[in-house]
């Protein structure tokens, strides 16, 4: 009779054992002093612990999320999760059909909870940077941080916005809030992304390297390999490149982007072959204009011009639907006109571009549209305005260079062009030829 | 295709174009940049008595379209002519036979294209889509039973809708997987659920008998897409998902006053009893069967006792590894303690397994084996003569028989024999599986193992105990796996700022689930009583049925024991 009181007595001392040394841990966590939040987001937040460390896939995580909410369809938490969810997976699988679907599991999110529904201007926000509409993808954020100024996904989402709207400093403010509020593979990449912006590469890969080692699922660990592997290519290790991109697709074999890399680095190795059938397979899966792009670039530098131009057609049926759709155009597509004989066009939607988008890129592509038709003055401030972080771009030193000629500084050509091919001789499969052609003209007439 | 149809399709691209330019003036956020690149895929199966017909859509969207142009416009100029059209219709048909996949009974069958068409459709910004239809017959007899198996791996890597209907002609489909009727009316109104994604029905397979089925399966015309892991919840489930809205709302009540907080702490208990009661807990059974089985109330109540300080301390010491890491993964967390509960359980069915055998061969002479080990021991009282111990665990744990249980209990048959109880089964409603994000339990499921008919069977030649060391087993591995929902109690309390009270909560939540586990053993010990004072006074032969029934019945219950034990390890293997 004693004995089984003692048992149970011991059962319950364990249990009290662990609660105190639990309070005693979690307290820790209250020593902060934050305010306390808000109960509505204390619960989002309780509940994205469990979901952030789960490790579960995200396929697992959207069917039991749609599981659930079959059951509860007023938890506007598990709809904002859910419509975070399909933007996500909309950008893995590249299958647009998520969008709409993500749209409306937000907009009945929000329905639900307008007034404390920190996750669903989160998503709101992410939705909107996926449709590259950067201006409400701040305010969205903004919103969502005067619900709850201590969420580290709205810092993520402010600060995708505000680097793609050339606020660059308001941009590094949120990441730093961001990895401060919560270490982890999202935060981590962006902090890699603000390094490369700055040229600190060896910072950029050091923390894309943790990224990649604290990835809890296999997409994450692919993303992160990804970028490792473009930051390997842009600084013109192609091999190096190669390795990582093989990895990324190991850890997540049905993405577009990693495919992309591999065809792309095993171009730069010479492997064209291989090259061009990883090309035909992935705009197969993804038509993408960037891709589309680099594969016809690909197929023109191997003088296979009409396999490069059924390419380019497709670029600009897909261009048509973008215009159709007012989507503002994006600089590698608007490049691709002002590269491929259509540079007045170029000029005219980088203007649109750079008023809803005046990020780094799109400055780049206005200065060589700018180029293109002669105004060289104005593309040099616009190439002054792409370099103004320092981002040690190939293509941007190129542009500059050639800029410069045009515009008589010999000097200033050669400089910028032996840049160019120091940081990556293989930036451009036909723009990396040109490079070295003009600049042994410029160097060699002795 | 008929003049109704093409004309149906018209409208409905028509009506597609006005919802497209409608949706431009309202505002441009709903197109994406990455453009229409889907290609589309539906197979309409028709089941007749001497074929199988599939009537295949193939919708491509406007960059799809654009990037074959050039292989429907061989002779390159601009325009694509009848002659181009039909050949590529024709060339795509065999291409897309080429990759069905079609078996009868396990053989495979060949289809043949009897017709095709490729046809231009406007579609956005002035840009086609395309519309390849195509219709493919294979030869099959109906007339008896046939297990079919299709599926369709054309262009597989295409990112896009895919859809499978079935539908039979003098032939009937039982339980098909697909509906009848498209809903997407032919792949030419894409339904956006908002709970499913894009339908992908790449294969399907069926069991067809000849015959027309009674009521048809025409009645689910624009039935919901097939989704993996639907769940109808339960009457439970259900139950439980109210509660736990209320108490979330509870406990983010802005002021905790006490009366809220006497509820949240009430409502905690309710919740910890009814996830006790929820399928998918082995602990529910082990501690019935357990209780069932010893026969003390004592015993159910240090079952109880047990899986509450276990799950209590598991819930905050994973809540304090989550709350303090950012890579810890909870599930794979739950996972390695499902399997850990696993091996527990598993060895503990082992012991009872080797004791078992070692009984068969003493048989009666057990008891004087027994009596002599006990003297062994020193025991100088006496034993009523039903009363055994089971001398396996005796010898494994190695210490001496526990005194305060043998003689308690109420029993005061003469002659005691000793029950093996099992849970009753459980309706069916309960035994719906909850999938729920923040439910999903490493032992569901295995319960059904162990959820034979209820029966009660005398036990008399060779009953056994479990010792204290067991039983307390028993509960650690009940109570070993956290349930989520009490870990999202407690992150919420903490992330309230509300420490103390989360902690008072699962300590609530395990109170409740002790309430639920105790209850069930001591309602098992009851019913088992009731029974045993009525199988006292039955007839001779019953009662020679049941003592060869209690031979069997050791090595019947271990071997099952060992069987849960490792398919829990196995579904906590999974979960990592």
């Amino acid at each position: 009779m004693n004995r089984t009181l003692s048992r149970a007595g011991i059962g319950l001392a364990l249990g009290a054992l662990l609660l105190i040394a639990g309070g005693f841990g979690l307290g820790r966590s209250r020593s902060s002093n934050q305010e306390p939040a808000d109960p509505a987001v204390a619960i989002a937040q309780a509940e994205q612990t469990f979901v952030r460390t789960s490790g579960a896939s995200l396929d697992d995580l959207i069917l039991s999320l749609q599981d659930r909410l079959a059951l509860t369809p007023d938890d506007y938490v598990s709809w904002a999760t859910l419509g975070i969810a399909y933007v996500q997976q909309a950008k893995i699988t590249v299958d647009p059909g998520f969008y709409p679907r993500a749209e409306g599991a937000l907009e009945r999110s929000i329905e639900i909870n307008e007034a404390d529904n920190f996750l669903g201007y989160a998503g709101l926000s992410a939705l909107a940077s996926a449709r590259h509409d950067f201006e409400a993808a701040k305010g969205y954020a903004e919103q969502g941080l005067e619900i709850n100024a201590y969420s580290a996904i709205l810092y993520g989402a402010l600060s995708d916005a505000e680097i793609q709207l050339g606020n660059y400093d308001a941009g590094f403010i949120a990441v730093q809030r961001m990895i401060d509020l919560s270490p982890d593979t999202s935060s981590l990449a962006r902090a890699s992304y603000t390094w490369e912006l700055r040229g600190n590469l060896a910072e950029a890969t050091r923390l894309m390297e943790r990224a990649r080692d604290d990835a809890p699922n296999g997409s994450d660990r692919a993303f992160a390999l990804f970028y490792l592997g473009e930051l390997a290519f842009n600084a013109g290790n192609p091999g190096t490149a190669l390795d990582l991109y093989n990895a990324a697709l190991a850890a997540s074999p049905n993405e577009a982007a990693p495919l992309a890399g591999k065809a792309k680095a095993e171009a730069a190795l010479g492997q064209f072959q291989t090259a061009i059938d990883h090309y035909a397979e992935l705009v197969q899966r993804a038509p993408d204009p960037t891709y589309l792009i680099e594969y016809g670039e690909l197929l023109e530098s191997l003088g296979r011009q009409d396999e490069a131009q059924a390419q380019y057609d497709v670029v600009k049926v897909t261009q048509q639907l973008f215009e159709a759709a007012g989507v503002a155009p994006d600089a590698t597509t608007t490049l691709f006109d002002a590269v491929h004989g259509e540079p007045e066009r170029a000029l005219a939607e980088d203007e649109l571009g750079i008023a809803t988008r005046p990020f780094l890129v799109m400055y780049d592509a206005y200065g060589w549209a700018l180029h293109e038709v002669g105004r060289d003055v104005e593309a040099l401030e616009a190439l002054e305005q792409a370099m103004q972080l320092g981002t040690p771009s190939a293509l941007f030193h190129y542009h500059a260079g050639m800029i410069k000629l045009a515009l008589g500084d010999e000097p200033g050509a050669v400089q910028e062009l032996t840049t160019a091919l120091e940081i990556n001789p293989y930036f451009n499969p036909l723009a990396a030829p040109i490079a070295r052609a003009t600049l042994d003209s410029l160097t060699v007439p002795a | 295709m008929s003049v109704r149809r093409r004309r149906a399709a018209s409208v409905g691209i028509v009506a597609f174009a006005v919802i497209a330019f409608g949706g431009l003036g309202a505002g441009v956020a709903s197109a994406h940049p990455l453009g229409n690149f889907t290609v589309n895929h539906l197979n309409a199966l028709q089941f007749e008595t001497g074929r199988l017909v599939d009537e295949a859509v193939v919708d491509a969207a406007e960059i799809p379209t654009a990037q074959a142009a050039s292989a429907v416009d061989v002779d390159g100029d601009g325009t694509a002519s009848a002659d181009e059209l039909a050949a590529y219709g024709r060339a795509r048909c065999a291409d897309m036979n080429r990759s069905l996949s079609l078996t009868i009974d396990g053989v495979a069958t060949p289809f043949v294209v009897v017709r095709s068409d490729f046809a231009y459709v406007p579609g956005q910004a002035g840009l086609d889509v395309s519309r390849l239809e195509c219709r493919f017959e294979a030869e099959a007899d109906f007339s008896v039973a046939r297990t079919v198996e299709f599926s369709d791996g054309f262009e597989s890597k295409r990112i896009g809708w895919h859809e499978i209907t079935a539908d039979g002609d003098g032939v009937q489909l039982i339980d098909p997987s697909v509906p009848s009727e498209s809903i997407s009316n032919g792949l030419r109104n894409y339904p956006v659920d908002l709970l499913s994604s894009p339908l992908d029905v790449r294969s399907a397979a069926f069991n067809v008998a000849p015959g027309e089925a009674a009521g048809s399966n025409a009645g689910d015309a624009g039935a919901a897409p097939a989704r993996i892991n639907v769940s109808t919840p339960g009457p439970l489930s259900s139950f439980v998902d109210g509660v736990n809205r209320r108490f979330n709302d509870l406990i983010g009540q802005r002021d905790l006053t006490l009366g809220v907080g006497l509820l949240a702490i009430g409502l905690a208990l309710v919740l910890g009893a009814s996830h006790a009661l929820l399928p998918g807990h082995g602990k529910t059974v082990m501690a019935a069967y357990i209780a069932g089985r010893q026969g003390s109330v004592r015993d159910a109540v240090l079952v109880g006792a047990t899986v509450t300080g276990t799950h209590t301390g598991g819930v905050l010491l994973l809540g304090l590894a989550l709350t303090l890491s950012t890579s810890l993964a909870g599930e794979s967390v739950i996972g390695w303690l499902g399997v850990a509960s696993g091996l527990l359980v598993a060895g503990l069915g082992l012991t009872l397994l080797i004791s078992a055998v070692r009984h068969r061969g003493t048989g009666a002479g057990g008891h004087g084996h027994r009596h002599s080990y006990e003297f062994g021991h020193g025991h100088s009282h006496s034993h009523d003569d039903g009363h055994s111990h089971d001398d396996g665990h005796s010898h494994d744990n190695g210490h001496s028989h526990d005194n305060g249980h043998s003689h308690d209990g109420g029993h005061s048959h003469p002659r005691r024999t000793h029950a093996f109880v099992r849970a009753p089964q459980r309706g069916t409603a309960l035994a719906t599986a909850q999938v729920d994000l923040l439910e999903r339990d490493s032992v569901a499921e295995v319960d059904d193992v162990v959820q034979a008919p209820a029966y009660v069977a005398p036990e008399p030649v060779t009953p056994r105990h479990f010792s204290r060391r067991g039983l307390i087993g028993m509960g650690i591995a009940g109570g070993l796996v956290p349930s989520p929902s009490a870990l999202v109690i407690l992150l919420s309390a903490i992330a309230l700022g509300r420490t103390a009270f989360g902690i008072l909560l699962v300590v609530g939540y395990g109170l409740g689930m002790a309430a639920t586990l105790t209850a069930a053993g001591v309602l098992l010990v009851k019913v088992r009583d009731r029974y045993q004072q009525r199988e006292s006074t039955s007839s001779g032969r019953a009662r020679a049925a049941a003592l060869m029934w209690g031979k069997v019945m050791p090595f019947t219950t271990a071997a099952l024991v060992l069987i849960v034990g490792a398919g829990l390890a196995i579904r906590g293997l999974d979960m990592i």
